[in-house]
């Protein structure tokens, strides 16, 4: 996998767009990747406050006109949440521009250095995996960032571990929510698959949606805390929602959307079961929590703020 | 505003002449007298030189170069492997944003970011927005959204009185243009595209066509109340929405690109 994208990068390199011809496959030669070699991060010591930062560079192609409007609103939305500096968000230090080529420019965003992410975090947990009241814990902090980020018109829409950061002192921080585009973007140009796993329903079906695609991505989570494996790991999208459905059962017709074009009989038909078969750690509350996350209906969903008044938490 | 006089015209013509690359990408109108163009390209070069020049001395480090350098933050290159992947290097495409959305899936998510995008800095498109997530308010109708959405949501075909649409300056502004063109085709003077008209063309050309087939429902049936019987796809309506966005901009920045 890194392989791949490694060897791709080679093909990349400075000057003006030339096409290189190989057999049958044409690259176009971009630009530099940056100094270092790939597959670095930059990361750096604060010698007078003794904290560390990391740098995320994001490469934009860019045209005669500049630096995309969307890019550019992005980042305002990402340094105007800055402000409020909530503790369950990763810290952006700074935005530094700069124009590698006229094709591209190298947008690098100084954030604060966390050394683990959720996904790690579960790794190394003990055998009998998180006691129930650090699953608490994480939900509660989780589902703060999350109602602060809806209550700011911000949609995640790619929650899963791996951008759930974890500091030492098991302090929950979100990361790399509003710059969801750059990734639906990135998504087409990289070889590395996409995770289906935390994607909900509508999002899977191609409906429309809204902030609740987050909450079903925490009901996943959630599971997992526990399980100390995903909940479901589809290979494609319809195989998630085969494996989706075969435990929250299929729905009906009534709550099927309308504006999708797969239809209901493409699924065959299953009944809810009950969710302690799958989390059998799960206590009463955390189990009634769970299926109002993994609720199919959005409009029915559990919100982030109603979530954190549930009794599990 | 739509009075250009004949000097202006022919300035123009010249300006087109001078700078041909700008003459096949840009309709302007020059409201603030000649700009110098190089004068203009220097400045900005100097100035983004003085923004990096103080990014590089706040963080001791060459943004440009991917190299650091001596000073307060001690710096270290370390594997990917050894921190979150969150922190890896991504690529964006920027030509992506024109392409048409593949599936469903697709377009659903750049609806939903530029909801985010104009929530937040209320653009100007708020009262003609079409878009998916306006459709379905009630989706993100959270506890804490802003007053500003809950009316929309809650009032989703909102009465001509109260509120203009963009397309109700459609018909007006072409009528007004087309009186112009006569005026003007008798006089020598070649006849210009207008801007309106090039914009036409464009979408025309991207197979757009039914946006103007939109309008002209609007404006040949202006007593129909119940629009809702005309169903738009949710994929029209992501398209239609960008294109009076697009309008928008345009009335904004009165710089549209032409077609290639």
């Amino acid at each position: 996998m890194r392989f791949s994208s490694a060897s791709r990068e080679k093909f990349r390199s400075t000057g003006n767009p030339v096409m290189a011809q190989d057999g049958d496959v044409q690259y176009e030669r971009v630009a530099e990747i940056g100094g270092g070699a790939y597959g670095t991060v930059y990361k750096a010591r604060d010698t007078e406050s003794g904290k560390f930062v990391a740098l995320k560079s994001v490469r934009v192609h860019t045209d005669h006109e500049g630096l995309p409007l969307s890019t550019v609103r992005e980042v305002a939305v990402l340094r105007r949440l800055e402000q409020f500096d909530h503790p369950n968000i990763v810290k952006l230090m700074d935005v530094c521009a700069s124009l590698r080529t006229e094709q591209e420019t190298k947008v690098t965003l100084v954030f604060e250095h966390v050394d683990q992410d959720l996904k790690t975090y579960l790794e190394k947990a003990p055998p009998p995996g998180l006691p129930t009241h650090r699953v608490r814990d994480l939900m509660h902090q989780l589902l703060c960032g999350l109602s602060f980020l809806h209550s700011h018109l911000v949609l995640h829409r790619d929650l899963k571990p791996e951008n759930i950061l974890v500091t030492s002192r098991g302090q929950v921080k979100l990361a790399d929510f509003g710059l969801a585009r750059i990734y639906s973007c990135t998504m087409a140009l990289t070889p590395v698959v996409v995770t289906l796993w935390y994607r909900s329903p509508e999002v899977l079906l191609g409906s429309s949606y809204g902030t609740p695609v987050d909450l079903w991505s925490t009901g996943c989570i959630f599971a997992e805390m526990f399980m100390r494996k995903p909940l479901f790991c589809g290979e494609s999208e319809a195989d998630q929602l085969t494996k989706i459905f075969s435990v929250i059962g299929l729905p009906s017709q009534e709550e099927w959307p309308n504006d999708v074009t797969l239809s209901r009989e493409n699924f065959s038909p299953h009944n809810p079961q009950p969710i302690t078969d799958h989390v059998p750690e799960l206590t009463n509350e955390g189990a009634d929590l769970l299926m109002k996350l993994l609720t199919f209906d959005p409009l029915r969903r559990i919100s982030a703020l109603s979530a954190l008044e549930h009794a599990f938490c | 505003m739509t009075n250009v006089d004949i000097q202006n015209l022919w300035e123009r013509h010249a300006a087109r002449r001078t700078y041909p690359h700008l003459a096949r990408t840009r309709v302007c109108r020059n409201l603030f007298g000649p700009v110098d163009h190089e004068e203009l390209g220097c400045e900005m070069q100097r100035r983004l030189q003085e923004i990096s020049e103080r990014d590089q001395t706040r963080w001791n480090f060459n943004f440009e170069d991917n190299v650091p350098l001596p000073g307060n933050y001690e710096w270290e290159e370390i594997s990917v492997s050894a921190v979150p992947s969150f922190y890896k290097e991504s690529v964006r495409n920027g030509k992506a944003r024109t392409g048409n959305a593949k599936d469903a899936a697709e377009s659903n998510m750049e609806t939903g970011c530029k909801n985010e995008a104009q929530s937040s800095f209320q653009a100007p498109t708020s009262s003609v927005e079409v878009n998916q997530e306006n459709r379905s308010g009630a989706l993100n109708a959270q506890e804490l959204v802003t007053p500003v959405c809950r009316r929309r949501s809650g009032n989703p075909e909102p009465s001509r009185q109260n509120t203009t649409h963009i397309t109700d300056f459609f018909p007006k502004r072409k009528r007004s243009l087309d009186t112009k063109q006569t005026e003007r085709s008798s006089s020598s003077i070649p006849a210009e595209v207008t801007p309106r008209k090039r914009i036409r063309c464009r979408w025309e050309d991207l197979g757009v066509s039914h946006f103007s087939d939109h309008l002209a429902v609007k404006k040949k049936r202006p007593q129909r109340n119940k629009r809702s019987e005309r169903r738009v796809r949710p994929s029209e309506c992501h398209r239609i929405h960008l294109q009076m966005s697009l309008c928008v901009l345009m009335g904004v920045l009165g710089a549209p690109k032409s077609s290639v």
